[in-house]
């Protein structure tokens, strides 16, 4: 479903992506994770359309982005990391905004939005009534990600999903997006908390310094780098610090 | 929590206020322009000094010059102040940053205040320096008087940021939570309107004074704050200085300091209570908003809105636009303050008898530069970031996006101001209505002009960053713009002058659909086939 050939990205002589190559089959729950500044997020745009790639290949259900970057869009659903919205809307009319961009016809739109918003507990009058700046960070996220899934994308990325979400909240969704990924989804999990990249993620992807460093099922990682849990093996991979060593001696000298 | 202006914290503040409004910084979320909009505008403005400055040895007197400089620097730094007051103040985004930081009221004021008087001081020099050099010429002027003058306009533009920061400090502290966006917003445009009206009507009334004979018994003069600065300058640095003009540059210098002192000490409080209220969830009213109602269902339904926006997309950005200029408050001012000339001016249009009717019409014509005004308005946005929307989403073409912003505008801002305009012109002519005719190639030319927006790559609504200064920067385009309107309409009033008065209708009518179809024809081919993206 998607395939990544020798995905490179330049920003003058920076090299953010260093020819990545990656194959997600339909309906895999991937987790994308790396280091700060590892090419995660530049990967994910070159994979929506929003970066143009410097070289390489990068196709979703056998599109080119680069080549046709508006069928691409047709078939993806975007969690951005930012969360970013237009706040003088209300969270209804942003939706409709959203199913307008995605062409789905008017008479679905009420319902599809309505269906969503019951799923997360969104008051339908305050989601007509009140513009996106006066929700809490939590209930702009589940906008934003009613917005990702309104038109029923065959693909989707979420950067950092959880992000002010509640407990019960983020257990539904998880649930949701497992349960999508049963469906035949294809999904990438892009986050930094490892432990529900580890319990939802068949698979995981780790990037540091633009490269592709390990790739495979949680057990399989965790075999290689004979750590206990996803966040050791992360630890190994991406650092040649002993970080406990190292929190411990900053406390140290915090408190003399 | 000391309620003293903590240095440390000011000097912080200080910096990292200073280095936010000067770093050029990428200015949307397409492609990695990165602008410096202030060196440009404070270019313009010192030429404009220096216009000023040049009359110099033409007026009758060192305070008739002063007060003249004073004046025209009032309005231009006071509009300014107002703006700039208003962004800095309230800036919602400041409750995150420093909301739980240990900053007291004073200090935070403090340093927005002389942030606010850094950029309007820069400005304030930059209009002021042609005068302070060449005012030594007026006939009673002392050889400082450059020195002098520079000094009485950093007290004018303390005295101009005191006053907005009072004033909005007046109304964070009496407002409750409700009224209070509205009221800021409502107060802005309303003194934007007011600061336009009288930079347009006291050249008018100044020519009806006698500037040579005893300005001491003009009390209604002394009334005026640039009389008090300008008095100063002929206190310390005119031959001729009265104790009336003594008496005023003393009054001037004591409410300076008096509303400085109030703004940063006696008022802060209200400001930190009104910047958390700017930023805090309000309590959602029961009913949904009137305007996105109507804008939701009713118009969408019709079969000849669905003709004139095919679409989905641009009906989309439609609907984005009319609620974002119905709604938001920072895209009502920047209109305001960019539209309040076309609002102002047919006013103006009634007190001009001279003119023999020519006013209004020509002023239907300036209509043409709205659009491009209004466009770049909507394109700005203090949260930039929403609009990546567009680039995620399969929008076929940015043409979708431009057409529905530029319908948006046209309808919502255009229309308005073309029936006040014409309602003027009506009345005005109403004696001889068949002039309102030369009106028409003028209306005309409001559809080709209102492409010229769509020239400049991928128009995307609500994706550049606002940055100090942007509203400034525009008016050159404004003016580029206004060149072949003025081309046209110089073309027209000279074969009406010599009789050809049914040619110059018909070959302006007809180059204005030209122009149409020609720039039609150019936006769409500059869109590009592909869909959105960022171009780094």
């Amino acid at each position: 479903m998607i395939r990544l050939q020798k995905l490179t990205k330049r920003f003058g002589t920076f090299e953010a992506v260093r020819g990545i190559d990656l194959d997600i089959p339909a309906g895999q729950l991937v987790g994308l994770l790396g280091p700060n500044g590892a090419g995660k997020s530049t990967t994910l745009k070159m994979l929506t359309g929003t970066l143009v790639p410097t070289s390489g290949i990068a196709e979703i259900d056998g599109i080119d982005v680069v080549k046709d970057p508006v069928a691409v869009k047709r078939i993806l659903g975007y969690v951005p990391e930012t969360g970013a919205v237009f706040e003088a809307l209300t969270g209804r009319e942003y939706l409709e905004l959203v199913a307008a961009l995605h062409g789905i016809p008017e008479r679905e739109v009420d319902e599809r939005i309505e269906r969503f918003l019951a799923f997360f507990d969104l008051s339908a009058a305050d989601t007509r009534s009140a513009p996106l700046a006066t929700f809490s960070k939590g209930m702009r996220q589940k906008i934003v990600i009613t917005a990702a899934l309104l038109h029923n994308p065959r693909v989707v990325f979420f950067d950092e999903p959880l992000n002010g979400l509640d407990a019960n909240a983020a257990l539904l969704f998880k649930t949701l997006v497992t349960s999508l990924a049963k469906e035949g989804k294809t999904v990438v999990w892009c986050s930094h908390i490892l432990d529900v990249v580890e319990r939802i993620c068949e698979r995981v992807v780790i990037i540091h310094q633009g490269r592709v460093i390990e790739d495979g099922a949680v057990p399989a990682i965790l075999e290689r780098t004979r750590a206990t849990s996803l966040e050791q093996a992360f630890n190994q991979l991406t650092s040649t610090q002993n970080l406990t060593q190292r929190a411990e001696d900053m406390a140290r000298s915090m408190t003399k | 929590m000391t309620q003293g202006i903590d240095r440390h914290q000011l000097k912080a503040l200080l910096r990292a206020y200073f280095v936010i409004s000067t770093r050029a910084m990428p200015v949307g979320i397409t492609g990695n322009k990165r602008v410096r909009t202030l060196p440009f505008i404070l270019a313009i403005y010192a030429v404009l000094g220096f216009v000023l400055g040049a009359m110099a040895p033409i007026v009758e007197s060192t305070f008739v010059f002063a007060l003249f400089v004073h004046t025209m620097a009032f309005f231009i730094v006071g509009t300014m102040a107002l703006n700039e007051a208003a962004e800095v103040l309230f800036n919602a985004r400041d409750v995150d940053v420093f909301g739980f930081r240990p900053v007291n009221g004073p200090t935070l004021v403090l340093a927005k205040g002389l942030t606010i008087l850094g950029f309007c001081g820069a400005m304030a020099l930059a209009v002021n320096l042609g005068p302070a050099v060449l005012g030594f010429l007026c006939k009673d002027a002392h050889g400082w008087f450059g020195a002098v003058h520079l000094v009485s306009a950093a007290f004018e533009t303390v005295f101009l940021c005191a006053v907005a920061v009072c004033s909005y400090g007046v109304i964070a502290r009496f407002l409750g939570a409700e009224r209070f966006q509205r009221f800021v917003t409502a107060a802005q445009i309303a003194s934007t309107l007011v600061l336009v009206l009288g930079f347009q009507v006291l050249p008018r009334l100044a020519r009806r004074v006698d500037w040579s004979g005893d300005l001491d018994s003009l009390s209604a003069l002394w009334l005026l704050p640039p009389a008090w600065f300008a008095a100063l300058d002929v206190a310390l640095a005119g031959k001729s200085a009265t104790s009336t003009a003594t008496i005023a540059a003393a009054f001037g210098v004591a409410v300076t300091i008096g509303l400085a002192w109030l703004g940063v000490l006696r008022l802060p409080a209200g400001f930190t209570g009104a910047e958390s209220r700017m930023g805090a969830p309000a309590a959602p009213s029961s009913a949904p908003p009137a305007t996105s109602k109507s804008v939701e269902s009713g118009w969408s339904r019709w079969r000849v809105w669905r003709s004139w926006m095919p679409d989905p997309a641009e009906r989309a950005v439609f609907r984005l636009c009319v609620t974002y200029v119905l709604r938001d408050r920072a895209l009502k001012v920047r209109l305001a303050a960019s539209l309040a000339y076309f609002l102002v001016l047919p006013i103006l249009s009634l007190m001009d008898e001279k003119s023999g009717g020519a006013m209004p019409i020509v002023l239907v014509w300036m209509l043409g530069v709205a659009p491009l005004s209004a466009l770049e308005s909507v394109r700005l946005s203090s949260t930039p970031e929403g609009a990546e929307l567009f680039l995620f989403t399969p929008v076929q073409r940015s043409i979708a996006l431009f057409q529905g912003a530029r319908k948006a505008v046209l309808l919502c801002i255009v229309l308005p101001l073309v029936v006040w305009s014409m309602g003027v012109a009506g009345y005005v002519l109403r004696d001889t209505p068949e002039k309102l005719l030369f009106a028409l190639p003028g209306l005309l030319m409001i559809g080709p002009m209102s492409l010229v927006s769509g020239l400049r790559g991928d128009f995307i609504p609500l994706s550049q960053a606002v940055r100090s200064g942007e509203r400034a920067s525009q008016v050159l385009a404004m003016f580029l713009t206004m060149l072949p309107l003025a081309m046209i309409g110089s073309g027209v009033a000279i074969a009406v002058h010599f009789g050809y008065v049914r040619t110059a209708l018909f070959g302006s009518t007809a180059l204005a659909l030209a122009l149409h179809a020609g720039l039609s024809a150019l936006v769409r081919r500059r869109s590009r086939a592909a869909s959105l993206r960022r171009v780094t």
